[in-house]
């Protein structure tokens, strides 16, 4: 019985290549499938049960990643994984203290070689692709090929008919009501449906600053302060006309130093 | 105009305030002062005139009080229809008739007292020239017999020594007869004056004169009656002013005494008012303050974040690795597509190393450098990538600030094409504009890919947001950067820049400079709950304080509304007669009905407002008590039940302290 392979590979060169390189050091090696994007490389490996699979790791759809992280869930698969991957240091980190294999692009004639003969070992042995651990790798992997947790500094926010991406610098203050958040900036109103405690979450206290308890305000953005007969506080913004209301809460931000 | 009075407010100093306020005080007060009645009453020579000119004055202000009393109640009683109502009215009437009566009587009173006293000083005069006159002839009687003895002896004396006599005869005749005449003279004129005295007609006549009597040579004796003083009717001239000038004062009095009522509540706003922009005033300054150095400390992260952006490599190493590995698995198929893609590698490395070094590049430059990129992207991604660039050829010379663009690219195939199986396409499209603010590029970067709805996240948006600050760094807010969502799917990201390239950032050195001498910046601190129960505690009844102040707040405001509005309301009824007014049953209607209504809506005002205020004070004093005995009573409580408790407590003291003991000997 003839050892399977799926390559999945989004650049079609690059899969060409590898089906070409693959077809001459490892001739025994049936490549049952070839494909362009994560979903279809999860759908051939479901459909064909291939002993290998070659992944590139910025795919369409779903990334190789993902797929491994999706085919560790289902024990029943023993596929061994080979990451194919362009030069990405963590990624390369994470790979190199685990059993999967990776193969870093472009690659020699000798590189692709070493990972046959490690493969080919490996299937002799009839060891199993480690579950347990693929599980493990991955997750920590999809940290760090995940986008680290920055501040806000995009709001996807819809004007109109249009969605926009505005500036969070551009933004001189958010106001909520029931159900949406206004993001008002000097040219446009835009809502967006995130609550004003999420966005708090993300943006800098130095420059944004709650007032209210639906109302956060740029600071950069403040162009005056009027206090009434109570010492009630309200808050005029640079080009726009509504006064926001400090409550009391928060009226010690416009104290005086 | 409110913000330059309330700085002119502001600016003025207190002392000059209160001192300004005092002196129209002063002036108005002076104003209201009636000068010319004070002016009429000192004008009087004599005391008697002086009482007259008063009675006058007095009669003035009476005539003007009971004048417009009458009108009123006539005005009354003409729309009266209640018998009753009318009878009082008549009464009223027939009363102020009386006063007015009276008050002409003693207008009458003053003349004929004026007369009264005339005539005593006439009878006076009277008497005294009748004892003038009876000395006057005694006198005359006594030279005439004086005359005639000294005749007598004379001629005697002539005759003796035998001297003719005849003219001193003649002489002392001429002299007796002047004697006589003389007595005769006297007798007249007290038969005169007594005659007058007995004439009762006499004393009718005013500043009546007795007769001056003849005076006898000899005697000399003179006398006068003195002439009548002038209390008696003044002149109508004297009247004229006298009531003119009260009507002056009158109205001047009622003007100045409104406006002092006017101007005192109107001072102390504004004293107040300039307390309280006097604070808000120092808290824009406080928060203009914090907003410079929020605009410095931001500026220099950009001017620094910006820098570093021009120091990091440009090309991505994977975006490299890709496609050497590309060009690597060409040469062994395609040796002529191999060689195109190094070509444009080449081109794309060519152009986009030395962009780092570089301040500015032209539309050209980036356009090539974003075209050997998608021919890169091309051959890579075969049939999921088509892409066109469309510029004018006037605009390829155009000043562009550099790697702008191929961010925007770059932006577009990794997270609008890449994602998809399908791909897309990509237009750039370079346009003048012509703005109000005059002509600009427009460079716009089109996708068909995911779109923003789809995007896991906006991608963190690094590449974005060194684009949008270095744009500000270099334009300040004459760039404009946007991202929208394209029709059908995709996204527009557009750079919109003025065709004249600004001094290359003069605010970015200063700014920093600015920055940095302001130092670390007071770091404002971020709204946060309180952590510890007590002071949440206190937080929570601040909040709850602050609650209650507002709903008392928001409570005045709504009735002090209403109650204007009803006020507003009722002066229009008033004044468009749709609402009449009405004194019992009776109506009023036309000016007086105005008057009375506007005095009365008034006065109904002043009272419901200060109702009002009165309820809302006491609303808001009872939110304090309340909130006070809320944490009193759970005080008292405390307390009260603490002496039950304390053994308990001493016992769960001692059993925690045993357990963390054994825990502690455990290990």
């Amino acid at each position: 019985m003839s050892i399977t392979a799926v390559i999945a590979e989004d650049e079609p060169i690059l899969r060409a290549q590898l089906k070409a390189k693959l077809a001459r050091l490892w001739p025994q090696l049936r490549i049952v499938a070839d494909v362009g994007d994560g979903e279809a490389a999860l759908q051939a490996i479901e459909e064909h049960q291939p002993d290998l699979a070659f992944l590139d790791i910025q795919m369409p759809e779903m990334t190789g990643v993902e797929v491994a992280r999706s085919l560790a869930s289902n024990p029943q698969h023993k596929c061994h994984l080979v990451f194919v991957t362009a030069f990405d240091q963590y990624a390369v980190q994470a790979f190199e203290a685990d059993a999967v294999d990776y193969v870093l692009k472009p690659y020699s004639d000798e590189r692709l070689q070493a990972t046959v003969e490690r493969l080919q070992a490996r299937i002799g042995q009839g060891a199993a692709a480690p579950a347990q651990d693929l599980q493990a790798l991955m997750a920590r992997l999809s940290a760090t090929l995940a986008p680290q947790a920055q501040p806000l500094r995009w709001i996807k926010a819809s004007v109109g008919q249009n969605l926009r991406l505005i500036a969070i610098d551009d933004v001189l203050f958010f106001q909520s009501d029931e159900k949406y958040t206004l993001v008002a900036t000097a040219d446009c109103d835009a809502l967006i449906r995130t609550p004003i405690k999420e966005i708090l979450e993300g943006i800098d206290p130095a420059r944004f600053w709650q007032i209210h308890r639906s109302t956060i305000v740029n600071v950069a953005a403040v162009e005056a302060v009027t206090r009434d007969f109570r010492g009630q506080a309200t808050v005029k913004v640079r080009g726009r006309k509504e006064n926001l209301s400090v409550s009391r809460p928060f009226s010690h931000l416009f104290k005086q130093m | 105009m409110f913000k330059a009075f309330g700085s002119f407010i502001h600016k003025t100093p207190w002392w000059a305030m209160v001192a300004g306020g005092l002196l129209v005080l002063i002036g108005l007060v002076m104003f209201a002062v009636p000068i010319q009645v004070i002016r009429l009453h000192d004008s009087g020579a004599t005391p008697q005139e002086r009482k007259a000119i008063d009675r006058e004055i007095n009669l003035a202000f009476g005539d003007t009080a009971l004048n417009f009393a009458e009108d009123v109640v006539r005005a009354m009683r003409e729309r009266a229809h209640d018998p009753d109502r009318q009878r009082e009215l008549d009464h009223a009437l027939s009363e102020i008739a009386r006063a007015k009566k009276e008050l002409s009587a003693a207008q009458t009173d003053v003349s004929r007292a004026a007369r009264e006293s005339a005539q005593e000083s006439a009878d006076a005069a009277l008497e005294a020239a009748l004892e003038a006159a009876d000395a006057a002839l005694d006198a005359a009687v006594e030279a005439r017999q004086a005359v005639e003895e000294a005749r007598d002896d004379a001629l005697a004396l002539l005759k003796n020594r035998g001297l003719d006599f005849s003219a001193t005869a003649a002489s002392f005749d001429a002299m007796l007869k002047t004697a006589r005449d003389n007595e005769k003279a006297a007798r007249e004129a007290l038969q005169s004056i007594k005659t007058l005295r007995q004439d009762k007609a006499a004393a009718e006549r005013p500043a009546a004169e007795a007769p001056t009597p003849e005076k006898s040579k000899h005697s000399g004796i003179h006398i006068q009656i003195p002439a009548s003083p002038s209390v008696t009717p003044l002149p109508d001239g004297l009247r004229g002013e006298i009531r003119s000038k009260v009507g002056g004062d009158v109205w001047r009095i009622g003007v100045g005494s409104a406006l002092i009522l006017a101007f005192i509540p109107l001072f102390v706003l504004l004293l107040i008012s300039k307390y309280f922009i006097g604070r808000s005033r120092r808290a824009l300054a406080v928060a203009e303050e914090k907003t410079e150095q929020a605009q410095l400390s931001e500026l220099s992260r950009q001017i620094t974040e910006a820098r570093l952006q021009a120091l990091q490599a440009q090309v991505e190493p994977h975006f490299l690795y890709n496609t050497l590995a590309n060009v690597q698995a060409l040469t062994e198929v395609d040796a002529s597509a191999a060689h195109r893609m190094v070509g444009h590698l080449i081109a794309y490395l060519r152009a986009s190393l030395p962009k780092m070094r570089e301040h500015t590049s032209t539309v050209g430059q980036e356009l090539e450098l974003v075209r050997a990129y998608l021919n890169i992207l091309q051959m890579r991604m075969g049939e999921r990538l088509q892409f066109a660039v469309d510029v004018p050829s006037v605009l390829l010379d155009k000043p562009f600030p550099p790697m702008m663009l191929p961010s925007l690219v770059e932006n577009a195939i990794k997270h609008g094409l890449e994602p998809l199986r399908e791909g897309g396409r990509i237009d750039v499209l370079v346009t003048q504009i012509t703005t109000p603010a005059g002509e600009r590029i427009r460079v716009q970067v089109r996708d068909s890919g995911k779109g923003l709805g789809e995007a896991a996240t906006p991608g963190g948006g690094v590449g974005l947001t060194n684009v949008r600050e270095r744009l500000a760094a270099l334009y300040g807010d004459k760039a404009q950067f946007c991202i929208e969502s394209n029709s059908p799917r995709g996204v527009v990201a557009s750079i919109e820049i003025p065709t004249e390239l600004p001094a290359a950032a003069p605010t970015a050195a200063a700014g920093a400079a600015r920055a940095a001498s302001a130092g670390a910046a007071s770091a404002p601190a971020s709204a946060t709950a309180p952590a510890s129960p007590w002071r949440r505690v206190v937080h929570l009844g601040s909040q709850s304080h602050s609650v209650w102040v507002q709903v008392v707040s928001r409570i005045l405001a709504v009735l002090m509304v209403l109650l204007c509005g009803a006020f507003v309301l009722a002066l229009v009824g008033l004044y468009t007669g749709w609402m009449p007014v009405q004194v019992g049953d009776l109506r009023l209607d036309g000016v007086e009905g105005m008057a009375l209504g506007s005095v009365g809506l008034l006065a109904g005002f002043g009272v419901v407002a200060l109702a009002i205020l009165f309820v809302v004070a006491v609303l808001y004093g009872l939110g304090f008590f309340l909130a006070a005995l809320l944490l009193l009573i759970p005080l008292v409580i405390l307390v009260s039940i603490f002496p039950v408790a304390a053994p308990f407590i001493l016992i769960a003291l001692a059993i925690y302290w045993s357990v963390r003991r054994r825990n502690r000997k455990l290990p």
